[in-house]
């Protein structure tokens, strides 16, 4: 039987995914699909049913996954990633979602667990001798016919007098950071920036806990940052109804963002965790057309560059990708580009010279990626259950 | 007295004096008094700080949590290994709350410092430590958080042979002022400890 506690908007290609594989196995299992949301301590959903108000939170569906596991096989697909709110790796050793499973599956230690999940690099937190790992596609592979339907954005103005796109809408500690560092080095002139929660972080170090050499640098930084006006100014509503549609902010939104910019650090939703979930962000660029530099966990440039993305090596300085250290990584990702994201002229020279590979890129974005995805996750899905 | 254990509920962070001076007189009040060998951490609405190595909650995974730990135990904590958070109050989401950190990071070697959020929690370790016998209640606030949370006074109430103390220059509350002297059926013990008389 497959149980779907709940699935998060936009998600059809995982889940069918998912729904597929798991149909092939004839031996006894329990096939479980869940937003791995609803694990996070910060989850609660309120409904009205009968005319009752009824508030579901983490500890309910902690407790429905865990009745579901009665066969010898169990194949769990948690989809997002696990890590409510920031991670701080000086405080902690492992995101505490998966810390949640990897308990869950040491309990249940006599069953063998298949878990399909959104994150490269799982295993760098949750090895057992019971769990086989499936990385089987981000939130980047979410409102797949929507994105597919986009016009990327090739109609640069090259009228702009900016470089760079810095979008950072949810508040995390390592796009605070970055604010901090873009103002400190007098970078805010050269690009489109926006920040929805400049107001709610009053003291830098207050609110991330990093551990820094560079703690000064960072937090002159933010006081200037705090000082100014951003150049965009962004809004909560961004969706219709509610539903996460980001082809559709990507349209009415951020096109005309990407129209004036060449560049974009890419702030996504992981940073601190060695396992990374890529996202709409990064999809984004890609159909915003510009050269990324990708703020993620290390190693996720070298990802990419391994599934058959053009990461313009030759343009942009990537070397950033492989440091551990998170303030230094961010710091020599912005610091080893300055003359990308500050010379403009030559920045669009190099745009207009390399066009077709964005078109490229977005080509791959369509079709490929998800290819690379699925094949993937048969790949690894078959190795498993024919070891069995 | 007695062994007993002093639960800290919602010691959070905060600019206003009243907390700043209990929190320390909290912490005095342990160092000073032998017959607490255990403090509880009961912290909510502090998630990020649940799954970090910090002794509090070091300790909860390791009694909770490990190999020894019988397997209900373990499977309770599965369900409820993290009290949920309440990020909203009347439709308006709440900021986090952080554990004031001359709590957070206090260690005393002579007592033994775990978190707990659950009355379960409490149960077990209190089948494992049967000399414990007197729990006291601190922190704020008074009227709300030390009353209603799941290791509060109400729940507290519901556990057999324990005696329920506070010490009234280690607890606050911010929301309405604290009616010193308590009221019955607190009852002044020696000072300013007070004890809840179960029997009226």
């Amino acid at each position: 039987m497959k149980l779907i506690f709940k699935r998060p908007p936009g998600d059809n290609f995982s889940f069918r995914l998912w729904f597929s594989l798991t149909s092939q196995i004839q031996t006894p299992h329990d096939a479980i699909y869940i937003w791995a949301t609803t694990l996070g301590p910060e989850y609660t959903y309120s409904s009205i049913q009968d005319g009752k108000t009824i508030i579901e939170n983490s500890a309910d569906f902690r407790k429905m996954l865990i009745d579901a596991i009665h066969e010898p096989t169990i194949l769990i697909g948690i989809k997002d990633h696990l890590t409510p709110g920031d991670f701080n790796p000086w405080q902690c050793s492992i995101p505490i979602i998966a810390q949640n499973l990897k308990n869950l599956i040491e309990y249940f230690h006599s069953k063998n667990f298949v878990l399909f999940t959104s994150l490269e690099n799982l295993e760098s937190y949750i090895q057992l001798p019971n769990l086989s790992i499936i990385p089987w596609g981000g939130d980047i592979t979410n409102h797949q016919k929507e994105y597919a339907q986009l016009i990327p954005v090739i109609d640069k103005n090259f009228n702009s007098q900016t470089t760079f796109l810095s979008l950072n809408r949810h508040q995390r500690t390592h796009r605070a950071m970055l604010l901090a560092l873009l103002y400190k080095l007098n970078l805010q002139n050269f690009g489109l920036i926006s920040c929805m929660f400049k107001d709610q972080v009053l003291d830098l170090f207050e609110y991330t806990q990093w551990k820094t050499k560079k703690q000064q640098m960072f937090e002159e930084g933010f006081t200037q940052f705090k000082d100014q006006q951003l150049s965009i100014a962004d809004e909560y509503e961004i969706y219709i109804g509610g539903n996460n549609d980001n082809a559709y902010n990507f349209k009415n939104k951020l096109t005309t963002y990407y129209q004036t910019t060449f560049v974009e650090i890419i702030t996504e939703t992981s940073y601190t965790e060695s396992c990374f979930n890529l996202t709409e962000k990064t999809l984004n660029s890609i159909y915003g057309c510009c050269f990324p530099i990708l703020l993620c966990s290390t190693g996720t440039v070298a990802f990419l560059r391994d599934i058959g993305m053009d990461m313009f090596d030759d343009i942009v300085d990537h070397s950033y990708d492989q440091i551990a250290d998170p303030t230094e990584r961010m710091y020599r990702a912005i610091t080893d580009n300055i003359e990308l994201l500050t010379n403009i002229q030559q920045t669009k020279n190099l745009w207009k010279g390399n066009e077709q590979r964005f078109i490229k890129n977005v080509n791959f974005a369509r079709t490929r990626l998800f290819e690379f995805y699925s094949n993937r996750a048969k790949s690894i899905f078959d190795k498993v259950t024919n070891d069995e | 007295m007695d062994d007993s254990i002093a639960i800290l509920i919602d010691c959070w962070e905060s600019t206003a004096v009243e907390n700043k001076q209990r929190n320390a007189n909290i912490l005095d009040f342990i160092n000073q008094s032998s017959f607490i060998k255990t403090v509880v951490l009961a912290s909510y609405h502090t998630y990020p700080e649940y799954n970090t190595d910090i002794v509090w909650y070091k300790n909860h995974a390791e009694l909770f949590n490990s190999h020894n730990t019988p397997r209900k135990i373990q499977h309770l904590n599965l369900v409820y290994s993290h009290h949920p958070t309440t990020p909203f109050f009347l439709g308006k989401r709440l900021p986090l709350n952080k554990t004031e950190s001359s709590i957070l990071n206090f260690v005393n070697s002579k007592k033994f410092q775990i978190a707990m959020h659950w009355t379960w929690e409490l149960e077990y370790y209190l089948t494992l430590n049967p000399n414990i016998k007197n729990v006291f209640l601190l922190g704020g606030s008074w009227s709300a958080c030390v009353t209603d949370r799941p290791l509060g006074l109400l729940t507290l109430l519901e556990i057999e042979n324990i005696n329920i103390l506070t010490q009234i220059l280690c607890i606050s509350d911010l929301t309405k002022s604290l009616q010193l002297p308590l009221q019955e059926p607190w009852k002044l013990k020696h000072n300013n400890i007070y004890y809840y008389e179960t029997n009226i």
